[in-house]
This record gives C-alpha cells, structure tokens and sequence, in this order.
C-alpha cells in the first residue's frame, strides 16, 4: 500500500483501498490552532469516511456558530470530535445544549486506533511558547 | 500486520503510550527523522514492507 496526502487530509489520495470504502480515520491534532484539523475531518466525512478529529492538547478557542456547525456535522455524518485527556468545552453546543465533543481517555483513543485505517498526527506539535496576546484567542 | 511508526520529532509520552498500544501484538519497526542525514532510502524501503504506516509530529 502506498500513499500519501497533501496538507489538506480531505485530499487524501489511496492505492489499494477500494474508492467506495468507507475509511476510519484519526486526525491527531496536538496545536491549539484545531480549526484546520477539525474542518479536515469534515472534509473527510462529506467524502463518506468517519472521521474522528481529536483535540489532544486541552486548549480549546472559542467556538463560533461556524465551527460549532463544522462540528456537529461531522457527528451527523456518523464522525466524532473528542477532547483527549482534558474535559470537553462547555462553549460548543447543540441547539438543545449538549456538548458535540466527546471525551476521551488516552489508553481508550489507543485502544479505538487499533482498528484505524488511517492515523494522521495533524499539522504543528504542541507549542512550547505562549502565544502573544493578540492570538491568544 | 506490520506497523511502521515514523518520528519528525523526540516522542512525548502520550506519543509513547499510543504506540505501545497500537503496537501490541504486531510486528512493529520504527524510523527517526529527527537525525543528522536521516537514510530516506530506508525509510521507502520500510514503508513499502509496512501494512500501516503513522508519521509523527
């Protein structure tokens, strides 16, 4: 099997996986800037993959109605986005007030992605610096 | 299955529990491109004799 992907896990290219498969794939996202990963994991579901965007870092922005949409839609589209090892923010809801993302303990991600077709370990480590205060947001 | 784990940098200890679990009970091999002159020939070759592949940050 080889492959390979480009910045955008949505333009994930295969080879020997057929293209009607439905992939299970884990997108690892360790930086607080999760937004690009999270609308990656959509990108994925809309293809029909399930998709599970994984916030590692216990940082999360505050959400708007646009993020908060990106990410109740994933869950529709049979996905998930879980908070790894800190409790899932109290600022993304659903029209009747419960929370979209799950939470999920490290052993219990590792356990999950055994079964994975896919692990992507997205974009910039966790960083080591506060940001300035003008990104902080 | 055999799982080739890939590191762009020193792991972290959640990276070393995740693959200890998503190693167990496979054939496991594992390639450092946090070196001097990492050898990208070896690392083709692994991944090509590797069912899975995961690339770390």
């Amino acid at each position: 099997m080889v492959l390979c992907w480009t910045n955008a896990a949505s333009t994930l290219y295969y080879k020997g996986y057929n293209k009607m498969e439905s992939l299970k794939v884990y997108i690892l996202i360790a930086n607080r800037m999760c937004n690009d990963g999270i609308r990656s994991g959509l990108g994925l579901a809309v293809e029909n993959h399930y998709a599970f965007p994984i916030i590692m870092n216990g940082e999360f922005p505050s959400f708007s109605t646009y993020m908060s949409e990106n990410i109740a839609w994933v869950k529709d589209m049979e996905g998930q986005v879980y908070s790894c090892g800190a409790p899932a923010p109290d600022n993304c809801v659903d029209e009747e007030g419960n929370k979209l993302i799950a939470e999920i303990s490290l052993e219990e991600l590792g356990e999950a992605m055994r079964d994975a077709d896919f692990i992507i370990p997205y974009g910039l480590p966790k960083q080591t610096n506060e940001p300035p205060a003008a990104c902080a947001e | 299955m055999k799982i080739l784990q890939v590191y762009r940098s020193e792991p972290n200890n959640d990276v070393k529990t995740l693959v200890q679990i998503l190693n167990r009970d496979r054939e496991s091999d594992e390639f450092h491109l946090n070196v001097e002159n990492p050898d990208y020939d070896v690392l083709i070759s692994k991944i090509f004799s590797a069912d899975k592949t995961v690339c770390w940050w």
